[in-house]
């Protein structure tokens, strides 16, 4: 028995798929098949040859990976790679089921402990000072460039460069810290008292924090407010709105140095060289 | 006073419906505003008449209901497979009927209840077996074993668990 032709979602034809009792056209059945799990979906694709090429329609992957995705506060750090067909009409190049599998796939794995794979690429030509890692972003420093990496893209090569956007620095930083919520990137520079914010997926510049005097330590609350606290060696501890830049909270411990600093829900506990 | 629209069905049965439950329908919502003042029975080629009566009696229940908002956004669309008790029992008909009711909300473009229909065939697919679903929707395995045995390897992250 011959398969039916792939028909996609964007044509208008109304193609009426006759089995018995399910007689609904294809449109109609994408309808269904949007609420279903992707668990479910991919049981649907044995039934039949209609079934399964209703299964494979992109937009029902693309909304798979979008809803997944957006449980972990991300969107692709990349543009959407489009390509133009002979109608001049942006057509979507993206293999969102592979996608969508692939992030799944690693965050069941991840959450066992067992690594997905190993992928190796050089990062930079210079050594690597400090990195974070969040969801599917990756920032890597050197002593002058800072390098945002897209891992939510599955790499087929070994060897293979992930996609990454990359800024200068001016001066040379000494941490990394991210508000995943806000996708704020905090840049410090320890030495003048600096921390710098960037949005985390393109680097553009947000705003500054001036502290102005060496800074020890900086953490970022690890709530829905992701306020950023601030420990000078001087022994100042001063706790950030980064949406605007307020002080919230300022004190002066009275010691010479604070070494690291834990956020709780409701306190701050510092620990003391 | 309220006014009333004819609607005829395919087996040309007439329906005599308030005009505000018949703007459920964007269909014929939008009928009426072209037309604009008519008295002449509007004809539903594509229903018949027992689906459209279940059609009417969905709509003069929903009468109060606000109008959903006609953008349709499917990348927002809520996973949410829940039917309210009413609508629940009002649904519960043969699979022709059911179908036919799908059909023709898709035709008459009335958006909550072809949701309702959707969602029911999507509690009626849901954690069954593929085996399950040929019986339940009457459906004709037509793959060959090869191609059986394929799918299978390719969907192996969704069997394991």
């Amino acid at each position: 028995m011959t398969s039916l032709p792939y028909i996609s979602s964007q044509s208008n034809t109304q193609l009426f798929i006759f089995h018995s009792a399910m007689s609904l056209p294809y449109e109609l059945l994408l309808r269904v098949f949007y609420l279903l799990t992707p668990r479910d979906v991919c049981k649907c694709r044995r039934v039949c040859t209609a079934w399964r090429d209703i299964s494979c329609d992109p937009s029902i992957w693309r909304n798979f990976y979008a809803r997944f995705a957006r449980t972990f506060v991300d969107v692709p750090l990349m543009p959407v790679a489009t390509a133009e067909n002979e109608d001049g009409y942006q057509q979507d190049t993206i293999d969102w089921e592979e996608r969508y599998t692939f992030l799944r796939t690693r965050e069941t794995k991840w959450r066992k402990g067992r690594p997905q794979y190993t992928h190796v690429w050089k990062a930079h030509a210079f050594p690597i000072r400090c990195l974070v890692l969040s969801d599917h972003t990756l920032v890597t420093a050197t002593d002058f460039t800072l390098r945002a990496w897209d891992l939510s893209v599955p790499l087929q090569h070994a060897g293979e460069v992930p996609g990454f956007v990359e800024r200068e620095m001016e001066r040379v930083l000494q941490y990394l810290n991210v508000a995943r919520n806000r996708g704020t990137l905090f840049v410090t520079f320890a030495v003048v008292g600096l921390i710098h914010m960037y949005d985390l997926k393109t680097l553009d510049h947000k705003g500054i924090l001036n502290i102005s005097e060496p800074i020890s330590f900086v953490t970022v609350a690890n709530d829905l407010d992701e306020y950023i606290v601030v420990v000078t060696f001087g022994g100042l501890v001063k706790v950030f709105d980064p949406s605007d830049g307020t002080v919230l909270f300022m004190m002066h411990n009275g010691f010479t140095a604070v070494r690291t600093t834990y956020i709780y829900p409701s306190y701050v506990q510092f620990h003391l060289n | 006073m309220t006014t009333k629209v004819t609607l005829t069905s395919s087996d040309n049965e007439n329906f005599s419906v308030n005009k505000e439950i018949t703007k459920r329908s964007i269909l014929i919502k939008n009928m009426l505003e072209d037309v604009g003042k008519s008295d002449t029975p509007i004809p539903l080629p594509n229903v018949n008449s027992k689906v459209l009566r279940k059609v009417i009696e969905w709509c003069e229940y929903h009468c109060m209901d606000p109008l959903a908002p006609t953008n349709e956004n499917t990348e927002n669309q809520k996973q949410n497979t829940d039917i309210e008790d009413w609508d629940q029992k009002f649904i519960e008909v043969d699979q022709e009927t059911l179908f036919k009711i799908i059909l023709a909300t898709n035709y008459l473009n009335i958006k909550p209840l072809l949701d309702i229909g959707c969602k029911t065939i999507t509690n009626m697919i849901k954690g069954k077996s593929p085996e399950e679903i040929y019986k339940t929707f009457n459906i004709v395995n037509n793959f060959t074993p090869k191609e059986e045995a394929q799918i299978r390897k390719e969907n192996k992250w969704a069997e394991d668990q």
